[in-house]
């Protein structure tokens, strides 16, 4: 016995037809779940050339080993594809209950290929697939849809829906599961909406088998006790994410007016205490216990959040202090489906390309008027919104401005500014899917920490080191926010849901693999060394106030620190994973080719 | 006798007097942010790093009357 429901359920969506094939027990026992399982059905589906946007382009939902579970931190869903915002793989992680009630429903994972003819809506109800019209839909805010779901259905399963954006295949478009819970990155939601597919929603009455409950439960109550509710991880319950701000804007890696510093002035407007003050609910996902979410109104405006990233890079990286616009723009995203993030850092490159002449977009740092008419703008493709929606890569070769495009592959900068934190700046270079904040966090060494945050020594293994317990992490599908979570911890969940001892040492080589398989697809997608890189400001603009004054990282220094990273992962100097490095692993001869 | 003005971040309230994240502490001259810790009955490893007036700081730091001294809880991703 395992927690394995044992079936992939596979839907075209161009013939509207289904079938249940049995879990792949191999590839399972090699990736888990969630993310390295979704990377490895995704390996036998695509190839270098596969546009993310075609028919072809698979969008697989897979659960984690734990869900359904009352292991801790584990009522997350991954949902991995292609992204049409960098061309690379592309894994998310979304909040919510839909991960465990999807394997009650008796299922690991969903693999969506196709194009439906009209727009639909797929209800998964036990064992039982619907193709539902969603033409009365199309166009409605991702909270709309879920409601007229609920509404039509007579229940209140999770639905996983796009708003316009996605629809509008926006390469930022998020995919919103129950109201204010996103897969938010890399444009997941435009993926969903090239298939036609507005919404997903899933009813399961089934169970969940784990082996030796008695054992299983003694060692759970153990974790939350010692590992869970500790005070690594109870700022998550607390303050939750935007205890970050006072953090970062200390530390001197608080994104503001596109990067330009690092500390905001104004930055006492958005910290934790003052959105306590407008606190006036909060949530937790299936089976946590930190319940890190909050519900937040200020004035006509209300939202679950905003988080960390949203209140940096939709407040402070755009030099807006005023809440009450960051939290209606925070709202109207969630709605129409955008990430914050991307949509933030695009906003912020629009400010700078004005304030520096280089082309008036129409936007201004610290004006919220047109600020707030974005949202709607960049969902719906409507005049300069269509630009915007395209990203700061796009936006940098169409009115210039390269050298402070923050952007990795095509993938805006998270929160987290890499000269006050060089191992950062790795972690966004080498992350497979664009700068990305959640592959490895060395900042919560460096800046955050009491490691040096301004040399390169320690820095790859550092990085390697956080890809791998997080490649694993998302695989099992466990909560960023069990941030105390490492390989023993880990080993134990698993061998807890599997029924078999699993050692610290096979999750972190798990992890290692893991993170190979995605390199290489992404090496197949034609991703090498010279994609690896970091905006020129990091290199040539020094940091002009706060405690990273006067910090870039020295290009020579920034090109060691990528030498040592590859030489220490195997790979070669362009950064493609050697074959001896791919049997090591055990990386399947037919992936490998 | 130094007065300092302490925030405590995060997890760390539950160490202030009276549960407030802000607190008044009176230390003697020459006590450094790890002296502060101690004073308060925080574990140095329940912290992930200082701050004194708005930058981050040592833990060998030693702050100066009417300074802002901040301690932070250790965080993960976010």
């Amino acid at each position: 016995m395992t927690s394995y429901a044992g079936k992939i359920l596979r839907v075209d969506l161009g013939s509207k037809t289904y079938r249940l094939e049995p879990l792949n027990l191999e590839w399972a026992r090699d990736y888990y779940g969630g993310k390295g399982l979704g990377y490895r059905y995704l390996a036998s589906l695509i190839d270098g050339d596969t546009d993310p946007l075609s028919p072809q382009c698979p969008l697989v939902l897979m659960t984690g080993v734990s869900a359904g579970t009352v292991v801790p931190c584990s009522g997350k869903l991954a949902v991995i594809t292609k992204s049409p915002a960098t061309g690379t793989v592309l894994d998310c992680s979304i909040g919510g209950s839909f991960g465990s009630i999807l394997k009650y429903a008796g299922y690991d994972g969903v693999i969506f290929t196709g194009r439906a003819q009209k727009p639909v809506y797929v209800y998964i109800n036990d064992g039982k697939v619907e193709f539902r019209d969603a033409e009365g839909l199309w166009g409605k805010g991702a909270s709309d849809t879920e409601m007229a779901i609920r509404e039509e259905l007579g229940a209140r399963p999770p639905v996983l829906a796009i708003g316009p954006a996605g629809e509008n295949l926006v390469p930022m478009a998020c995919i919103t599961s129950e109201f204010y819970r996103q897969a938010g990155r890399g444009g997941v939601g435009a993926v969903m909406g090239s298939k036609n597919l507005k919404a997903v929603a899933v009813n399961g009455t089934g169970k969940v088998n784990v082996p030796g409950i008695s054992a299983f439960m003694a060692d759970l109550k153990r974790l939350v006790k010692e590992d869970v509710l500790t005070d690594s991880n109870l700022w998550a319950q607390t303050d939750g994410t935007p205890a970050l701000v006072e953090a970062t804007n200390s530390a001197g890696i608080l994104p503001t007016r596109n990067f330009q510093e690092g500390t905001f002035e104004a930055f006492e407007n958005l910290t934790s205490s003052t959105l306590k003050g407008h606190r006036v609910g909060k949530k937790a996902c299936h089976s946590c216990p930190l319940a890190c979410g909050n519900y937040v109104e200020v004035n006509q405006a209300r939202v679950e959040g905003p988080e960390y990233e949203t209140l940096a890079l939709v407040g402070s990286n755009c030099g807006i202090s005023d809440l009450e616009a960051v939290v209606a723009f925070n709202a109207a995203c969630d709605d129409l489906g955008l990430d914050t993030i991307s949509a933030g850092g695009a906003m912020a490159f629009a400010m700078e390309l004005a304030e520096r002449g280089v082309h008036d977009l129409g936007f201004r740092f610290g004006d919220t008027t047109k600020y707030l008419e974005a949202p709607g703008l960049i969902a719906r493709g409507e005049g300069i919104g269509a630009e915007l929606g395209k990203g700061v890569k796009h936006l940098a070769e169409k009115y210039g401005g390269a050298e402070y495009a923050m952007h990795v592959k095509g993938l805006e900068f998270p929160a987290y500014e890499p000269r006050g934190s060089w191992g950062m700046g790795l972690a966004y270079a080498t992350s497979d899917r664009g700068a990305c904040h959640m592959r490895a966090w060395p900042v919560g060494d460096e800046a955050l920490g009491n490691v040096n945050p301004f040399t390169i020594e320690g820095k790859a293994q550092l990085v390697i080191d956080g890809q791998h317990k997080n490649s694993i992490k998302f695989s099992l599908v466990l909560c960023d926010f069990w941030g105390s979570s490492n390989f023993e911890t880990m080993a134990a969940v698993a061998s807890g849901c599997l029924g078999r001892a699993i050692t610290a040492q096979e999750m972190e080589k798990a992890g290692e693999r893991i993170w190979n398989l995605g390199r290489l697809l992404n090496v197949k997608a034609g991703f090498r060394r010279e994609h690896d890189v970091l905006p020129a400001r990091v290199h040539d603009d020094p940091m002009p106030s706060g405690s990273a004054q006067g910090q870039v990282i020295p290009r020579d220094e920034f090109e060691r620190m990528l030498s040592e990273y590859y030489s220490l992962r195997g790979w070669d100097h362009q950064g493609v994973p050697t074959a001896s490095k791919l049997e090591g692993l055990g990386i399947d001869k037919d992936v490998a080719k | 006798m130094p007065r300092i003005e302490v925030t405590l971040h995060g997890s760390l309230r539950r160490y202030a007097p009276g549960g407030s994240a802000l607190t008044e502490v009176r230390v003697d001259e020459g006590m450094t942010l790890g002296g502060i810790l101690e004073l308060l009955g925080i574990a140095r490893h329940s912290v992930s790093f200082g701050a004194v007036n708005g930058r981050k700081a040592a833990f060998d730091r030693v702050p100066c009357d009417g300074d802002k001294v901040a301690f932070f809880s250790p965080f993960s991703g976010g």
